[in-house]
């Protein structure tokens, strides 16, 4: 394949923005969507098995979350097919239980994290469950579980660069038609789209949380 | 169940695909060692330069690994070598980054005693520091070589073989089988290598300071 | 007033933390529970605010049986402190203390004034530590805003669970003179868990000591010290038991009034007036503004007309008295390290009240020692 020729790119992204905005857009779709139901869901979850009475979900919560972190994008993916077919449903699965699991396990950590003696006090003072979740878990372990989310849309932009192989669109549709017609145009436009757009969203949400840290956890802070 | 069926008879290949895998892996593990070993000690002695570098390293980390290929390909066509330059990129990050926190937690007390019994600055990385950070370099390395099991499976796309190739064709061709078997396969891998890795770095611990419970 | 009605804890079916224990604590007064790690201490004091129900037996607040009451309520009118004293490290000082007045809805200026009344109590300038997080503040101001965060809502009564154990030991012993200060003005009703049997002396009104989950003795700090029930309560309290005594009584209460001055500016001649008659064979000696500075023996040659101040060695105050409310024990043991034989015991204004000699002290532990 020949050198990338930047003015050729530059025309073909000017003339063809329209189709490349919907490309971005059925990727953001994918994303946002898949992160918006695993933050729900992996939230509450790791909420509840920090809750003393449901101790005993810890395990059988965490053990799989930690051996799915370890099993390749590429696997999760491919397996949908088998089960869903092809298209948006298999995708949006494939990286919704992906992702399901960093959400849970921050949310389990930050809230461990936060020192047993200030729930203790917590306690001692007369606030409900309710209330240390609210007022005292959920500020502390606030920021970590937002790293959560963060790495998890990171990793769901990559595995929807992965989706064109199972006909769900997006940029990956754009490196498949670049590779398959040897266009090096195609194919850096797809990647380079799918590389800000990962990028933009680190950038974004570690903004975000720093701002969200609470004061007196910070380093500069302390005397 | 079908599958099971076709593993075992396709048991030859699927373990040819293993080794084409692991080669991949390999390969690009000892590049990223060397280099990535060499710059975490580097910037430990450099505060300035390491926050520059490990923002670059996170940076290449977020981007998607079938954009990485895609962009290596004008430049180094298809096959092993943009494979290879890709996994090393990705397994930068965790190796210089635990290289880099792990050197810097020694404590300084043991430092500053090691200057003291008259050992020279190289005495005192390769006799007090090495020994101490190894545990978290160790960490590191493992979760750089899971990542690269992974992404070396997308690698297939690229021509770069491995057992991304039956995952890739099965999807191509709509043979379930064929999915199931390489994707079975490379999760067992990675898990298998994580526990291996995981062992390692208990053993690795100094029994001094392993955690007595 | 607390009432503890053969409170049981068994915990496992058969471990059995705390055994039918018994005791009363009236209002206003601070009780030690103190005992050997292990001792259920802990685990009773927790009952008293519900972090542990009891298994049997029944509590009584101001005669209500707080079994009855919702643990949550029940709380918030219970201050608690506890060692690790587990600030809430996102809130600042001000959102600390002020913790249980929100949580009683209390209308946002009245939590402002009441968060400033209690930094001024323990001690902390609000101006100053008002807006800080609990990681700007070092070990003791930390431990007081603990403290002033228990006392939030005004409760009647506190427990406290080693409140002072992580503190070093000038700071605590600061601490603790301070909180007496102020128990002294808000009589609240306290429980206090301890293992360290000179913070109980200090602190209590009375000592309820635990072994094993069972209450062994429960009296006055005199008490337990003159009348200990058996070999446990002896060898917990050590054996240097009559200079623990010491350690309950003030300089106050047994310091010699009617010490007779005279001025470094006086003259030799001038003492004639001031001891005639009296039998003393000394008299103190104080500067222009009131400030002991030393003393003069009476067998000093009195034909010469010398200034005081040229015929005696004249120390700093600091050096040779000791405050009035200070302990007798501290008393002692400054007597031992200056190498003086006698002490002037001042006010707050460091003007002399009365002296306090090695001799006394003697005369107390050889009293006490016939006491055991």
């Amino acid at each position: 394949m020949s050198g990338v020729d930047w003015i050729d790119l530059w025309n073909y992204v000017w003339s063809n923005q329209e189709e490349l905005i919907h490309m971005v857009w059925q990727h953001l779709t994918l994303v946002i969507l898949a992160t918006g139901v695993a933050t729900f869901g992996g939230v509450s979850l790791g909420i509840l098995i920090t809750r003393p009475s449901f101790q005993c979900l810890r395990q059988p919560v965490m053990v799989p979350c930690n051996v799915g972190q370890v099993v390749p994008s590429l696997a999760i993916l491919s397996l949908m097919m088998p089960l869903l077919g092809i298209g948006f449903r298999p995708a949006f699965f494939a990286i919704l239980i992906y992702i399901l699991l960093p959400i849970t396990r921050n949310t389990y950590v930050g809230i461990r994290e936060v020192d047993p003696a200030a729930i203790e006090a917590a306690r001692g003072m007369g606030m409900s469950g309710w209330q240390i979740l609210t007022r005292l878990e959920l500020p502390l372990a606030g920021h970590v579980i937002l790293a959560g989310i963060r790495t998890s849309m990171v990793i769901a932009v990559g595995v929807a660069t992965l989706a064109t192989f199972i006909g769900a669109g997006g940029l990956g549709d754009l490196i498949d038609m670049g590779l398959s017609l040897m266009n090096p145009t195609y194919l850096y436009t797809g990647a380079i789209l799918a590389a800000l757009l990962a990028i933009g969203i680190e950038i974004g949400l570690s903004r975000v949380e720093r701002h969200i840290v609470p004061k007196g956890l910070s380093e500069q802070n302390r005397v | 169940m079908s599958w099971i069926d076709f593993i075992t008879s396709n048991a030859d290949t699927l373990l040819n695909l293993v080794w084409e895998h692991l080669h991949i892996v390999g390969v690009s593990l000892l590049a990223s060692l060397v280099i990535g070993i060499t710059i975490g000690l580097f910037i430990s002695r450099h505060d300035r330069i390491a926050a520059v570098v490990l923002s670059i390293l996170g940076v290449i980390m977020t981007i998607p690994s079938l954009a990485m290929f895609a962009l290596m390909i004008p430049f180094l066509g298809i096959g092993l070598e943009p494979a290879w330059m890709a996994l090393t990129l990705y397994a930068l990050l965790p190796i210089v980054q635990n290289t880099y926190v792990a050197v810097k937690n020694v404590d300084e007390s043991t430092i500053e005693a090691g200057q003291g019994m008259g050992m020279t600055d190289l005495q005192i990385m390769m006799r007090v520091q090495l020994p101490l950070a190894l545990p978290v370099i160790i960490a590191g390395v493992r979760t750089a070589v899971i990542l690269m099991i992974g992404i070396a499976a997308i690698a297939a796309y690229i021509g770069a073989g491995g057992l991304g190739e039956y995952i890739l064709w099965g999807m191509y061709q709509l043979h379930d089988e064929k999915i199931i078997a390489g994707a079975l396969t490379v999760s067992i891998l990675a898990i298998s290598c994580d526990l291996l890795m995981s062992g390692m770095e208990r053993a690795l611990v100094p029994k001094g300071i392993r955690e007595r419970r | 007033m607390i009432v503890m009605e053969n409170v049981t804890k068994v915990y496992h079916g058969n471990v059995q933390a705390v055994k039918a224990v018994s005791f009363t604590i009236p209002d206003g007064e601070v009780c030690i529970l103190i005992g050997p790690s292990g001792c259920g201490k802990t685990t009773l004091l927790k009952m008293i605010n519900r972090l542990i129900e009891p298994t049997r037996g029944r509590i009584l607040i101001d005669g209500q049986d707080i079994s009855q009451m919702n643990p949550q309520e029940l709380r918030r009118n219970i201050g608690y402190a506890i060692q690790e004293i587990g600030l809430f490290p996102h809130l600042t000082v001000e959102g600390n203390i002020g913790i249980v007045p929100s949580l009683k809805k209390y209308p946002k200026s009245r939590i402002r004034q009441r968060v400033e009344e209690l930094l001024v109590l323990v001690g902390l300038d609000p101006a100053e530590f008002r807006d800080k997080y609990p990681n700007q503040l070092s070990g003791g101001q930390r431990q007081r805003v603990g403290v002033a965060r228990a006392l939030g809502a005004d409760p009647p009564i506190l427990l406290m669970d080693e409140p002072f154990g992580a503190i070093d030991p000038i700071t605590r012993t600061r601490l603790q003179d301070e909180f007496l200060k102020i128990q002294q003005k808000l009589k609240k009703t306290i429980a206090f868990v301890t293992h360290d049997m000179d913070e109980a002396l200090k602190m209590g009104d009375r000592i309820a000591l635990l072994k094993e989950g069972e209450l062994v003795q429960c009296d006055t700090p005199q008490e337990l010290l003159a009348h200990p029930i058996n070999d446990f309560v002896r060898d917990f309290i050590g054996a240097d038991s009559a200079i623990k005594r010491l350690a309950l009584i003030s300089v106050d209460e047994i310091m010699e009034t009617g010490v007779l001055t005279v001025g470094l500016k006086d003259t030799i001649g001038d003492l004639g007036r001031v001891v005639e008659g009296a039998s003393q064979t000394s008299v103190a000696v104080v500067d222009e503004n009131g400030l002991p500075r030393g003393w003069l023996d009476l067998s000093v040659d009195r034909s010469e007309d010398l200034r005081i101040a040229d015929v005696i060695r004249i120390r700093d105050t600091e050096e040779i008295a000791v405050n009035g409310s200070m302990r007798v024990r501290d008393a002692l043991s400054k007597m031992l390290n200056t190498g003086l034989s006698r002490l002037v015991v001042i006010d707050d204004q460091k003007q002399l009240k009365g002296e306090i000699t090695f001799f006394t002290c003697q005369q107390i532990l050889k009293d006490s020692k016939e006491h055991l």
